[in-house]
């Protein structure tokens, strides 16, 4: 199956009601997620996997998938409307949106927002149907050794690229890896680390590490500081056509966040939040309004928008034609592939086109309705933001925890949700990032996989994951990568004195 | 917290402190881990047994951790306070945070039904400037009608208390 024919077969079965109604649901239930504080996507879609395994395998992928980009909408909605960003990406977007808010328009903000987004979606769309195919026919090259340079090679990447310093973003990944391991061994059957409880040989499940970390400890830290007073802006809704001057000099910026968002997309990393601060700092030189840059200028709402929403598809690159996610919400997905017995990685195209195909339709689908449904919807947004912190947060909390307790009835589900809410608190607290260690509960064990398949072909031959040009290059990256941030360090340090 | 130039400095600040003794635990943690997988099953380099991989993750987690140690202890790389609650919110943290975990301990023996209305009516009596009694109220009806939706309209099954049956 071609490219073209690829899409065509693909948007044909994300417009099947079941799929429609899947990418509905995700977007607006991540539009919801990025508006209210407290849950992100990664706890929003944690809480959405569990009810995704009585369906069939691509409904409740794109339905991840669609909470993810709607909550980068959803952010920025009270970040337009309250100067408070619901989410790192929607930053940039606070500075001018809110400005515009400020200026009465409030309205045509969202308004650009919203078509920015679709238009970088849809962009989007097109280049993962270009560029996916290729990185999978590389793909098929892998053997073992090569899935394990990709695998551990990319989760140690991801975690020197995700942390500020080495330890942030080691620690919780070596830790992530580490309950991975916990439970009846695959291979052997061994029972590892289960301290004789029978729960403990199902291992640690995911949903609740990903809701306690992102959910749990964040509502924590909200309670930290008072409930916010700000009323959001009211916006009208013959308020949200933008004038055409705001039309003009959105296009050139809508175009140029799109191709900065998804090649930042196509790297390991924060790759929304940093796509938005770099395409800001673009327009900031090329914008032809950029001395209105943080006054309300159109070009600094128009292109970060664009830009981490294709950011957002960027990654479905890696994620589906390599099985690499770069983003923990991205992991989710691998994680809801793996339930349904899928394989991820570069035979996903050649094993189960569908899903391939039909994931990557559904995104432009869910697209198209957070554009014609968001904008009307604007006001049911404002009032979402009025419901008080104190029915809200408790709200969240009991969701969290049957969310949790229904994934295997198990209450060790439930205990590891508190535990981790306290790591999760703790960590933030200490300035470590928390994507590594989800991402290491989920690449650990595939990790684990590929060198026992790789040692096994070998005959215990270790030279074997270094024998291949692929797993060189790979690992040669991922060395430069790791070994060049603090090589930089160094610099930095030599140019200052 | 800053990102400062990697400068020995004798003074520790609470997040350097902090991250010290997260990498003291995670290095008890990695060094209890690795010399259970010792017990495990090795098996050869040929078939690698169960032990291999743990072993090879309990190594990297002493070496992180004590990474993680010796960034903390002689660099700045990560500096700062940790962050206090606003005046008047460390109570209330505290007690959320005690509701949540008396929720998830009573869980099993009271039910999600009983469970959440209790857990509901304790944290909004906590977060809710109010009438005591309609704190209250709101917040058991919240919990029961979000337990409702789960059990009945999504059809969510969740075990029943074992003292309580429901």
């Amino acid at each position: 199956m071609g490219p073209l024919d690829g899409l065509l077969f693909g948007l044909e079965s994300a417009l099947t009601p079941e799929l429609l109604l899947a990418s509905l649901v995700g977007a607006l239930a991540g539009t919801i997620i990025g508006v209210l504080p407290g849950l992100g996507p990664v706890a929003g879609a944690a809480l959405v996997l569990p009810l995704t395994f009585s369906m069939s395998p691509i409904v409740g992928i794109v339905m991840i998938a669609a909470i993810y980009v709607g909550s980068m909408y959803g952010g920025s909605t009270t970040a337009v409307l309250l100067n408070m960003p619901g989410e790192a990406a929607s930053v940039m977007t606070a500075v001018d949106g809110h400005a515009m808010a400020q200026k009465g328009r409030a309205g045509a903000a969202l308004s650009i927002m919203a078509i920015g987004s679709f238009i970088a979606g849809a962009i989007g769309v097109v280049l993962v149907t270009l560029f996916s195919p290729v990185l999978a026919g590389v793909g098929l090259l892998f053997g073992p050794a090569e899935y394990l340079a990709l695998v551990a090679g990319g989760l140690i990447a991801l975690a020197r690229v995700a942390g500020g310093s080495a330890a942030s973003g080691f620690l919780p990944m070596i830790v992530g890896v580490l309950l991975g391991t916990i439970g009846q061994e695959a291979i052997t059957s061994t029972f590892r680390y289960t301290m004789d409880v029978p729960e403990m040989a199902l291992g640690v499940d995911l949903v609740p590490v990903a809701i306690g970390l992102f959910g749990i400890a964040e509502l924590l830290l909200l309670l930290e500081n008072p409930g916010r007073s700000a009323k959001p802006t009211r916006v009208r809704f013959r308020e949200l056509l933008p004038t055409r001057d705001e039309w003009r000099a959105a296009w050139p910026a809508w175009g140029r966040g799109s191709v900065v968002g998804f090649a930042f997309g196509l790297l390991p990393g924060p790759s929304a939040t940093l796509s938005s601060f770099a395409s800001y700092r673009l327009e900031k030189s090329v914008a032809r309004n950029k001395k209105a840059l943080g006054t309300g200028a159109v070009e600094g709402v128009a292109a970060p928008e664009a830009a981490n929403n294709a950011a957002a598809i960027g990654g479905l690159v890696p994620l589906l034609s390599l099985g690499l996610p770069f983003s923990a919400t991205f992991a989710l997905v691998i994680s809801a592939m793996v339930v349904q017995g899928i394989e991820p990685g570069p035979l996903l195209i050649e094993d189960n086109p569908e899903i391939f195909w039909s994931l990557i339709g559904a995104m432009l689908v869910a697209n198209l309705m957070l554009l014609v449904l968001n904008l009307p919807l604007v006001g049911v947004w404002v009032q979402l933001l009025r419901i008080p912190q104190s029915l809200l947060l408790p709200g969240i909390v009991v969701v969290a925890v049957i969310g949790c307790y229904s994934v295997r009835n198990s209450l060790l589900d439930v205990y590891m949700l508190g535990l981790m809410a306290a790591v999760g608190y703790v960590m933030r607290k200490l300035s470590f990032d928390l994507a590594p260690f989800v991402l290491g509960l989920v690449l650990g064990p595939l990790a684990e996989k590929h060198l026992r398949e790789g040692l096994f072909l070998s005959r215990g031959d270790m030279s074997y994951f270094v024998s291949s040009p692929i797993a060189i290059t790979l690992w040669v990256l991922v060395l430069l990568l790791v070994v060049g941030a603090g090589i930089r360090t160094v610099f930095t340090r030599r140019r200052r004195t | 917290m800053t990102m400062a130039a990697t400068e020995t400095s004798t003074t520790m600040d609470g997040v350097r402190r902090g991250r010290m003794i997260v990498g003291t635990v995670v290095l008890i943690a990695g060094l209890a881990y690795t010399v259970h997988a010792f017990s495990l099953p090795l098996g050869t380099m040929a078939q690698p047994g169960a032990a291999l991989f743990p072993l090879i993750v309990g190594v990297a987690t002493i070496v992180i951790s004590i990474l993680t140690i010796g960034e903390a202890r002689f660099t700045t790389k990560v500096t700062g306070e940790v962050g206090r609650p606003a005046p008047g919110r460390t109570r209330v943290v505290l007690a959320m945070s005690g509701a949540i975990v008396g929720y998830l301990l009573l869980l099993p023996f009271i039910g999600p039904y009983l469970g959440a209305g209790l857990f509901g009516a304790v944290a909004v009596l906590l977060l809710r400037d109010g009438v005591r009694w309609k704190s209250v109220l709101y917040g058991a009806a919240l919990g029961l009608l979000i337990t409702y939706v789960f059990i009945e309209l999504l059809g969510v099954r969740l075990a029943a208390g074992s003292l309580t049956g429901v």
